[in-house]
């Protein structure tokens, strides 16, 4: 704020106090300070030099009242403020100008720090916003990622689930068909024992276990222990089918000698021990009956 | 009893104001504080009035009892919101009081400005603006569509208006009242726990499509309630929960140890609560961390 006193105003305005009535020196100084609004406070060390000098002039005067001074216009001090009237009529202006002063200041000031204010808790609830919604954008993003990945894992297991499922048909498969491979080897193998068997037992009238009845050398035998017999002889091949699939080890060419090698020392066996039947054992298979020495025919040889 | 009738920029003092009351239609009236009075001075309370500008009709000053009043003929505290009929009469006026008087001053477009008195005052405006600057104890304005600005307010603060906003920079008060239809209300205060208990501090804001913005210091003590039917209610607190309904939108919950309170009720307005930086240092640790306070609110 611009100087509220020129040169020699000040003095003018303790004239013009005083002309209103006789003050205290405090009062003069406290009259200042509330026309200025707190602005302008004279101190002491101002105001008093002053009013000495005016008194030196012979401007003012003074009583005593309880040890204070009392000042006083006297006649040549109101002189004086009639020859400059028209200067402290444009003070007066200037000090109500600066009193405007004040209040403009003040609304101004307010205005200012109530703008820049709400200026600045607008950007605080934007920026609030904005990162609310850099959150969601983050929180859904990631959710996004976690169900991209959970479907993904999803996919995966399913896949695993169905490659699994193909490797097991696959499997399944080529057991299957190992396994109709390996019947249909059995089916060879017992074709070709059963045509070993025939052409051991002369071939031939043997093929229709239906005319065994007319054999008077069997008469001893029925129909039904036949049939036991058959039932026993097809439960074998069932179960040797089951033990040879069961196994695992597919019958390769290396397990059917030992096999046949096994069947036809069983069949040695039942021929000696069931049936009493003395044979010749297969070539040169195991001769685990040495008692067996020569070939025997056929023990129902048709033609006996 | 002493009158004048104030034609001409001028200016009066006065030996004692202890109340002051003020009407004006247009123009701008100010009431500033003088520096408090020395007290060995044992002086009355002083007040001065510089009229600068005047159009219209002259203004009526009276000075009984310690009560200064400046008004026109017939234009009374009660009418200043009911005159419909617009006036000519246009006055700048400023006033300083001592800081202890009380004041009411009552415009209708006139612009009001009052500084830095501590015992309160009420303001009414039509359509003029009011400011408020460093007054302390119970501080009502109410306008219909002037804006309020205030800064650096204490006490018990009341501001009503229907369409005039009201920004609150600073300050900590006892208790704050808003109640406006669409004004915008923005307010950065502090909550004065003084005693705790009903001494607490208090906030209610109650609009209609007004938008409320508020901040309060992260290391306030609040039981805290924003209720929006169809706005948007955010905040900055980490420890307040939020409820939305079909037709409400609440955040809820304390902050701090939730002495004080703090209410804002909206139709449509967006409510933001945001936090500031802590006021009280309570010693010399560092500010609060966000969420402080939990621990107290769930022991």
């Amino acid at each position: 704020m611009t100087p509220v006193f020129r040169h020699g105003r000040l003095r003018l305005y303790l004239l013009r106090l005083l002309d209103e009535e006789p003050r205290h020196g405090y009062e003069v100084i406290r009259l200042l300070r509330d026309r200025f609004m707190g602005v302008y406070a004279p101190s002491p060390g101002t105001i008093y030099p002053r009013l000495a000098r005016l008194e030196e002039e012979g401007l003012v005067t003074h009583d005593e009242d309880n040890g204070r001074k009392v000042y006083r216009i006297t006649e040549a001090g109101r002189e004086e403020l009639r020859s400059r009237g028209a200067e402290l009529n444009e003070l007066e202006e200037e000090l109500s100008a600066s009193v405007s002063d004040i209040v403009r200041e003040v609304r101004e000031d307010v205005r200012d720090t109530v703008r820049s204010l709400r200026e600045e808790l607008t950007r605080a609830a934007r920026e609030m916003r904005g990162a609310e919604r850099e959150q969601a954008r983050q929180a859904r993003d990631t959710a996004r990622e976690a169900a991209e990945a959970a479907r993904e894992q999803a996919r995966q297991t399913r896949e695993n689930a169905l490659a699994q499922a193909r490797q097991a048909r696959e499997q399944a498969r080529q057991a299957k068909e190992e396994a109709l491979r390996s019947a249909k080897r059995l089916r060879e193998d017992a074709a070709h024992l059963r045509d070993e068997t025939r052409e051991q037992w002369g071939g031939g009238n043997w093929g229709n276990w239906g005319d065994w009845g007319q054999w008077t050398g069997w008469s001893g035998h029925d129909l039904g222990a036949l049939r036991d017999l058959e039932r026993l002889a097809r439960d074998f091949v069932t179960d040797l089918r089951g033990v040879a699939w069961d196994s695992g080890t597919l019958l390769g060419s290396e397990v059917i000698p030992t096999l046949r090698d096994i069947l036809a020392d069983t069949l040695d066996r039942i021929r000696d021990e069931v049936f009493d039947i003395h044979r010749t054992p297969p070539s040169d298979g195991a001769a685990e009956h040495p008692e067996a020495p020569e070939p025997a025919e056929p023990p129902a040889s048709p033609g006996e | 009893m002493t009158r004048w009738t104030v034609a001409a920029p001028t200016a009066l003092d006065f030996d004692e104001v202890t109340e002051l009351n003020v009407r004006l239609i247009g123009g701008t009236v100010a009431v500033l504080a003088a520096d408090d009075q020395e007290p060995s001075s044992g002086a009355a309370a002083r007040g001065t009035l510089t009229v600068t500008e005047l159009s219209g009709r002259p203004l009526q000053v009276s000075h009984e009892n310690g009560t200064l009043t400046v008004s026109y003929e017939s234009l009374t505290w009660e009418g200043v919101l009911g005159l419909l009929k617009p006036r000519k009469d246009s006055a700048t006026v400023a006033i300083t009081v001592p800081a202890a008087c009380p004041i009411q001053l009552g415009v209708l477009s006139a612009s009001a400005v009052v500084a830095g008195l501590r015992a309160g005052a009420a303001v009414r405006a039509m359509s003029g603006d009011i400011t408020l600057n460093g007054v302390a104890g119970d501080v009502s304005a109410e306008t219909m569509s002037g804006e309020v600005a205030g800064c650096d307010l204490d006490g018990e603060i009341r501001f009503k208006s229907m369409s005039g906003g009201l920004t609150l920079a600073g300050g900590s008060v006892d208790s704050l009242t808003v109640n406006t239809m669409s004004g915008q209300v923005t307010a950065d205060v502090a909550l004065n726990n003084r005693g705790g208990g009903c001494g607490a501090g208090s906030l209610h804001v109650n609009t209609m499509s007004g938008a409320v913005t508020l901040r309060l210091p992260a290391d306030s003590d609040a039981k805290i309630r924003l209720q929006s039917t169809s706005g948007p209610v955010r905040t900055e607190f980490e420890t307040l929960r939020t409820v939305k309904a079909p037709a409400s939108h609440t955040v809820s919950g304390n902050v701090g140890a939730g002495t004080g309170h703090v209410s804002v009720t909206t139709m449509s307005g967006a409510v933001t609560l945001l936090r500031g930086s802590a006021v009280n240092s309570r010693g010399d640790g560092p500010p609060y961390p966000p969420g402080y306070g939990m621990e107290s609110t769930t022991l």
